[in-house]
């Protein structure tokens, strides 16, 4: 996949920390006895056990290398050959201070590792879901015993058309994902570019969120969709008339009913003037657009925005209330092209915890509900159905997919691609730590744009060969075939998958 | 009269002690270079120089660390580690976790939502509370924009009975029989009842708080004395076994009396009515499973209102299975309104009430009000670490917390729930706290949107 545009990655490159890797699952010790042998370097494969140039003693375990006590069975197993009994393979018990029931640490530190290399992790399950205890984490898909040979995972179709009204505006993107809004404020210039450039190398889209539309993106701008959120910071003529797709978020999953939150200490006098407001006060964004208390108020908004620019196809981008599928059928006939749902658990730059924790139902279960009343409505098939909120790996999008969306937003996967260890401290203060959700002019700096758009196209690499992988072996040609395919899941507590009658 | 919005003034009230932090961060003197980089690093101040001897780098101020790791990134020779705090893991129990102590500590310092960045980090769902979600309106729902008062949404509730309807004669006058309601600004009432320890400050502090904030402070009748006269109509005295005459003024002064439910209920009631028949009443019963029969029993001797009791988990008591509010408090909502005596007397609900979330909940599920208990030590820096029998082992010494610190930090977790409840309601669409009672249709219970989801997709869910 060819891209001229700037600075757009071509093919996986390795892109490791600039530091080193600060810690591993596995925790290895060399005590007193060590006698500087020499064994432990000689027998190890994976380099944990080296001695500097020149020197005399061995050096500190590199212990992110090690494979962890599994590798006992092996011959050359450290612990086993010393001939002193100076080593010690355990458990690091740093491991546990990542990462969350959502996001284990196994699974960050699975992201990290295909977004180095580009390629699946190893590992089975591990780096599939998390440990929540419902939803994606209970949901799996069933593949048969005996892989159909017929498709080749090469030439398996991940392509999704964004419009399905047949009005001739075609927007297609090659993989079924796209990136969802982050707005300039809640993230640095940087990280937006990183966002912008992988999306472009994979036809693919991001969004800008609610902050406006920062000029170093313009060159981007046909893999950028233009946010209008209820605060309408920076929202011009010119940027919904570049965009191929405008999306209007009335809610956001991690704090459905509330509107957006910048608060002060992040709202810097670049971010100011770009959201045309005052710098350093804290932006609540209100939650409802003022100008729409009805499906008929809806439907102007959707008309003002078709008659700035018409080729345009509209995204509105709703939460999940009790009634998310008539607000979908609302959406639809106000004359959306695709209903994007954000569930309940959906990520964010500053959120208070009672609304994510509390507010709206989870997105494994608006899938389902939705797919089946637009069925039933008989307008399934004119309308994208785009699902976000809690997806974190290729099967997470599998298995949406499979639970009846055409193609979903992710965004927290991009950022612990970058290195985001979910810490949770984004709102406030010089914001990210990390140098990833911050415009501080100190930390945003810590992360190169190439660098960042190497990392996330390096996991979309990777996502899309475990997709293509999948799919073989589901023996589907395309994604498009997997959408509402129940019966290829099952549900650890709920049985097999079966097929919804239609 | 002059229009004044309810208002509850925080004001940051630090912490006395140091709060116990979520990580530890241990630094290897052996490894450790003193090179200083973990210092540039870090953006929370965790690791400084030791002041006396600036060459060495200073033991690491743990309860700062926001658990970025860059420190650990950047440490040349791998000398420090993170792990989660054995002290913090061990706070609480399984209901009152620690970051439910956690959160309340961030509220009453702050006195403001928690608000953080990242997604929900926790289970999908869990048992209780944590198996509902409250719903929120958008596009064919108008909704209110309750954050920082944008638009007007009331928290406030009536305590007492309600006519079910009014009779006017023919000259237009009412004849029905206008009973009084007490309204209260926030859905949540103090009760000092439950508390383990029960020092006189605490006593005092909960008091002054209740009156700062218009609510109500339940307390036993015996500790009236330590009430100032001019807190006496935010005081709620609880009657057990006998009045005492040294009480019998304080009781005149209440707007509220509880009596405990027992054999000598009755008698006792009317003996409060006696001294005071201007103030409500209300039985105080634990919620067990004969609740709807009892309160059907109770409602015929008028009474304002009931005061359910569940202990500190929100379970019911004296039962071998016992149930939470979540299904107790529901059943005797719905019995209440399938006779059609609901407005008969108000439901205020106590115990498992732990964080601001809890309050709609109840609300939802059919009380008018809850009653917090724990919640009100732990604002004062309660760790719930149990040593109260011996209050000089107290680690945080409640006993002597400053009086004006202590008001200010209920003052503050009571501003912060009142917040969240506004956010919660906002998001519904709902503008008065009173229409949220019983609205189950405004939240989704995990179980029946499960098996409504999941049963016609996965065989398993079918047989039901």
């Amino acid at each position: 996949m060819k891209n001229r545009l700037p600075q757009v990655p071509s093919s996986v490159r390795q892109a490791p920390f600039p530091e080193h890797r600060f810690f591993g699952r596995f925790r290895v010790e060399r005590n007193q006895d060590c006698i500087n042998c020499g064994t432990c370097i000689r027998m190890c494969p994976y380099g944990v056990h080296y001695r500097r140039d020149g020197w005399g003693k061995i050096s500190r375990p590199r212990d992110w290398f090690c494979i962890g006590s599994e590798c006992q069975m092996n011959s050359f197993f450290c612990v086993n050959n010393c001939p002193v009994n100076a080593l010690n393979v355990k458990d690091n018990p740093m491991f546990d201070s990542l990462g969350d029931y959502r996001w284990p640490p196994y699974l960050i530190v699975s992201n990290w590792k295909q977004s180095e290399s580009g390629l699946p992790p190893v590992g089975g399950i591990e780096s599939e879901a998390g440990i929540s205890g419902g939803g994606f984490d209970e949901i799996f898909i069933e593949f048969p015993e005996e892989p159909d040979s017929n498709v080749s995972p090469e030439s398996v179709d991940l392509g999704v058309s964004l419009n399905r009204r047949n009005d001739g505006r075609d927007v297609e993107i090659s993989v079924p994902f796209y990136g969802g809004g982050m707005s300039f404020g809640s993230i640095g210039i940087p990280i937006m570019l990183a966002r912008a450039r992988s999306s472009a190398a994979w036809n693919t889209f991001t969004c800008t969120g609610e902050g406006g539309y920062p000029d170093q993106l313009v060159p981007y701008k046909d893999y950028i969709i233009t946010q209008i959120a209820t605060g309408l910071f920076g929202v011009r003529e010119e940027t919904i008339q570049r965009a191929r797709v405008v999306e209007f978020k009335y809610a956001q999953g991690a704090k459905p009913g509330l509107g957006g939150h910048l608060l002060w200490d992040k709202n810097t006098p670049e971010v100011a003037r770009m959201r045309e407001a005052v710098a350093w006060s804290s932006l609540f964004s209100p939650f409802p657009f003022h100008s729409v208390y009805s499906v008929e108020d809806h439907k102007k908004h959707l008309d003002w925005i078709r008659s700035i620019n018409p080729k345009a196809l509209i995204s509105v981008k709703v939460s999940t209330p009790t009634d998310v599928d008539m607000v979908a059928v609302g959406s639809y006939y106000a004359g959306a092209n695709i209903i994007h749902l954000d569930g309940g658990y959906g990520g964010t730059g500053a959120a208070p915890e009672i609304a994510k924790k509390n507010i709206a139902m989870p997105i494994e279960y608006a899938i389902p509900r939705v797919h089946r009343f637009l069925r039933s409505e008989g307008i399934r098939d004119e309308v994208v159905l785009v699902a976000s909120g809690g997806i974190r790996t290729a099967y997470d999008i599998l298995k949406s997919i499979a639970l009846g969306a055409d193609a979903v937003a992710i965004g927290t996967s991009e950022l612990v691609s970058v290195g985001c260890v979910r810490c949770g401290n984004c709102e406030s203060g010089r914001g990210c730590p990390r140098g990833i959700a911050t415009t501080d002019t100190d930390l945003s700096t810590l992360i190169p744009a190439d660098w960042g758009a190497q990392r996330i196209y390096n996991l979309f690499n990777s996502w899309v060969l475990q997709m293509r992988d999948a799919l073989s072996r589901l023996g589907l040609r395309s994604v498009r075939e997997l959408r509402g395919r129940t019966d290829l899941l099952s549900h650890a507590e709920h049985g097999k998958g079966v097929r919804e009658i239609e | 009269m002059l229009y004044e919005r309810y208002h509850i003034p925080t004001t940051p009230a630090p912490p006395r002690h140091t709060v116990i932090g979520k990580f530890k961060v241990i630094r290897d003197e052996e490894l450790c270079r003193n090179c200083g980089r973990c210092s540039e690093a870090c953006i929370y101040g965790v690791h400084e120089r030791k002041n006396d001897e600036t060459r060495s780098m200073a033991e690491p101020l743990s309860h700062l660390c926001r658990n970025c790791f860059r420190c650990m990134q950047k440490c040349p020779t791998h000398a420090l580690q993170m792990i989660m705090n054995p002290e913090y893991r061990a706070l609480g129990d399984d209901y009152w976790e620690p970051h439910r102590l956690w959160t309340i500590w961030y509220e009453a310092e702050n006195g403001r939502i928690p608000v953080f960045g990242a997604g929900f980090r926790g289970p999908f769902d869990g048992p209780w509370f944590d198996g509902m979600w409250t719903d929120m309106s958008e596009i064919v729902r108008p909704t209110r924009d309750g954050i920082h008062g944008r638009e007007y949404i009331s928290t406030a509730v009536d305590i007492g009975r309600k006519p079910p309807f009014i009779e006017f004669d023919k000259r237009g006058e009412i004849v029905s029989e206008i009973t009084k309601v007490l309204e209260i600004q926030l859905p949540i009432i103090f009760d000092l009842l439950p508390m383990e320890t029960f020092g006189e400050r605490m006593t005092s502090i909960v008091s002054r708080a209740a009156a700062w904030l218009g609510a109500l402070c339940i307390a036993p009748l015996e500790h009236a004395d330590k009430i100032p006269t001019q807190e006496r109509t935010n005081f709620v005295p609880v009657v057990g076994d006998r009045i005492r005459q040294a009480d019998i003024d304080a009781l005149k002064e209440a707007s509220m009396v509880e009596v405990e439910y027992g054999d000598r209920f009755e008698e006792l009631l009317s003996e409060v009515r006696m001294h005071n028949p201007e103030a409500l009443t209300a039985a105080r019963l634990p919620l067990n499973p004969d609740l709807p029969e009892l309160l059907v029993g109770i409602s015929e001797l008028k009474i304002d209102a009931a005061h359910i009791t569940a202990d500190y988990w929100g379970l019911e008591k004296g039962t071998e299975q016992p149930r939470h509010l979540r299904y107790a408090l529901r059943e005797a909502h719905q019995s209440l309104m399938e006779q059609s005596m609901r407005d008969e007397l108000s439901l205020i609900v106590s115990g498992g009430i732990a964080a601001a979330e809890h309050v709609p909940k109840a609300i939802i599920l059919g009380a008018d009000a809850v009653a917090i208990d724990r919640v009100l030590m732990i604002a004062l820096g309660c760790r719930l670490c149990g040593s109260c029998t011996a209050p000089q082992i107290c680690p945080v010494d409640i006993m002597q917390a400053d009086f004006g610190w202590g008001v200010q930090r209920i003052v503050n977790v009571m501003g912060a729930w009142r917040d969240q409840l506004l956010e919660v309601m906002g998001a519904m669409g709902i503008r008065d706290v009173r229409r949220l009672r019983g609205e189950l249709g405004r939240s989704m219970f995990s179980e029946d949107i499960e098996r409504e989801v999941f049963a016609p997709l996965f065989e398993g869910g079918r047989e039901e």
